[in-house]
């Protein structure tokens, strides 16, 4: 099973240098406001796109990230605008069944160059499955979710194999529902429907609306990687609780690595816990950005479960290091 | 204004949280110290209290910070216990993150520190041994070897205006309890008991005084009438060597901030 491993950044956005290492199952980013992680987010598809990325599963390009910024000039992409320096963008992936496996792929944008890459040429990795996993690198971000595009793109694709059927076990594990199954209309209006009456999904709550099409994206995805900012929108923390349960039970079946970053201690524990369940192995990265410089620090589980414990939280630990 | 960094205050029992608790209230110790909360059904004694330490001072899969950790003497020198304590600390990291190593830091007087180093990150941690074993009259006149945080706290049962500062224990003059603390001592070690740290005492006043509250109670009031009835100096000086201790910690942990 592919993974990505790590990730470094040169002069990226508001990153002078930063690194990421221990990436495992189930990642959790979290620190302040302007710490990088939704750079870190972007590096990944930026990558990506050295690897047989075009479009995410949504069929949104790499020109996304410069509309969500409202930013077209380029040059914002250059740390401080200064285009005397290259971005250069390293993930490192690994092949579990391959042990001491390792691809290094690299996304550069010379100094006052249109963007461009390279691939080092060091295919340790079968070129296939690497490409495989790039191809759809996915983000998912809280407006997304109230996209009806969403069912529309992904409804005759989830019925030709009957992937329906989990996700409506999902939903009724997740909210506590008793729903039967789904139809779209032909209309384009997803309808819930119960024993004895439907309800079109839009008449749903948002925490509803956006697991479930949460879950639709994740159930087209395999053998990838989805990155989900702020999966907690919406949801009690009793529903994030199962939501997680249900979406890194979905990650494990489907072999798709999940990274999310969060501001929420909620969803820290909730995925900490989810992953266990699910026999997925977790991370979460305390992200923090001094003059440029980005320190990652890496926890395990126990370590999370142990500083909480102790009355610290891992959302702040730059308040004691 | 940066923000100050936090230390965590690590200790071993439920009695030593109170007393350092309201040694915190009295203004004892610099603002930027929080006491952990130590969960003892998971992180049980000493050995667990460098469990639960680890990941705050660990750089590698841990937080790299600043911690000060209150060890009691018990039957130990200062430089054995410390010598346990790197050990064991050492012993852990190992189970866990080889590339870590333990290394001596700056010393002053009886408080020793060490640096959790792993490249360019580090934690530090300050070692306190609490317990009083210079104290004659604990040794020679209650015959204790055994020490411990409660020396202080007992120290502070023994002074006259603290004892009477406290109204719990109005009904057992202070010259009796003092007469009270031999004999009950006495009668234990006749009958086979063991009476060889300044915990007994404070559980002896405890019966005598006929308090229900815990310990942990009677130890809260000593504190905090003590701090009241002496005023600072006087309670500064009671308190001697400890709270030299805890600033030396502050100073050890100071330097080299950012390294």
């Amino acid at each position: 099973m592919i993974r990505l491993q790590s990730i470094s950044i040169e002069c990226f956005r508001g990153i002078r240098e930063g690194r990421i290492k221990g990436l495992t199952d189930v990642n959790l980013l979290v620190g302040r406001n302007n710490s990088g992680k939704t750079t870190v987010v972007e590096s990944i598809q930026r990558v990506a796109s050295q690897a047989g990325f075009k479009h995410d599963i949504l069929g949104r390009d790499l020109s996304f990230w410069q509309s969500m910024r409202q930013a077209s000039s380029q040059d914002l992409m250059w740390y401080r605008q200064d285009k005397s320096k290259d971005v250069v963008i390293t993930g490192s992936i690994t092949e579990s069944t391959s042990p001491g496996s390792r691809q290094d792929i690299t996304f550069r944008i010379p100094g006052n160059m249109p963007p461009g890459g390279v691939v080092i040429p060091r295919f340790s990795i079968d070129e296939q499955r690497m490409r495989t996993f790039f191809s759809v690198i996915s983000v998912l971000r809280p407006f997304d979710a109230f996209s009806p595009q969403i069912e529309q793109k992904f409804w005759p694709a989830l019925l030709s194999n009957r992937r329906d059927k989990g996700l409506t076990t999902a939903l009724n594990e997740v909210f506590g529902l008793n729903a039967e199954s789904f139809q779209l209309l032909p209309n384009n209006q997803l309808m819930v429907l119960f024993d004895n009456y439907g309800l079109p999904l839009d008449s749903q709550g948002d925490g509803t609306r956006t697991a479930v099409r949460t879950m639709i994206v994740l159930t087209m995805m395999r053998d990838t990687l989805l990155m989900l900012e702020e999966p907690e929108c919406h949801q009690h923390p009793g529903s994030l609780e199962r939501f997680s349960a249900a979406l890194c039970k979905l990650a494990k079946s489907q072999n798709v690595q999940l990274i999310i970053s969060t501001h929420s201690i909620d969803c820290v524990r909730s995925f900490m816990l989810a992953a266990r369940t699910a026999k997925s192995e977790a991370a979460v990265f305390h992200l923090t950005l001094n003059d440029g410089k980005q320190d990652a620090r890496r926890l395990d589980p126990e370590a999370v479960e142990t500083l909480t414990s102790t009355g610290i939280d891992v959302r702040c630990l730059d308040l004691y290091a | 204004m940066p923000e100050t960094k936090k230390t965590l205050v690590f200790y071993e029992g439920d009695d030593d949280k109170v007393f350092l608790q309201k040694l915190r209230d009295a203004g004892i110790w610099p603002a930027e110290w929080d006491l952990a909360a130590r969960t003892k059904e998971q992180f049980s004694g000493k050995d667990g209290l460098i469990r639960q330490l680890l990941p705050v001072v660990n750089p590698e899969n841990g937080v790299g910070g600043h911690a000060v950790v209150l060890i009691d003497h018990d039957e130990m020198s200062i430089d054995e216990r410390a010598e346990w304590f790197k050990k064991n600390l050492s012993d852990e990291i190992s189970r866990t993150a080889s590339v870590v190593q333990v290394v001596d830091g700056p010393t002053e007087g009886r408080v020793k520190s060490y640096r959790i180093v792993s490249g360019d990150r580090a934690g530090k941690v300050a070692l306190v041994v609490v317990g009083h074993p210079a104290d004659e009259e604990l040794k020679n006149t209650y015959k204790i070897d055994r020490f411990a945080i409660d020396d202080w706290v007992f120290r502070l049962a023994l002074n006259q205006s603290v004892y009477e500062a406290v109204s719990d224990l109005e009904r057992v003059p202070y010259a009796i309890a003092k007469t009270k603390y031999l004999e009950v001592a006495e009668l234990f070690r006749k009958n086979g008991l063991e009476v060889r740290k300044s915990k007994t005492y404070i559980q002896i006043l405890r019966a005598l005084a006929a308090i229900g509250p815990s310990t942990a109670t009677i130890v809260g009031r000593l504190v905090k009438k003590g701090a009241e009835a002496l005023g600072e100096t006087q309670f500064r000086q009671l308190l001697q060597p400890f709270i030299d201790d805890l600033d030396a910690a502050a100073r050890v942990l100071a330097i080299g901030i950012n390294n």
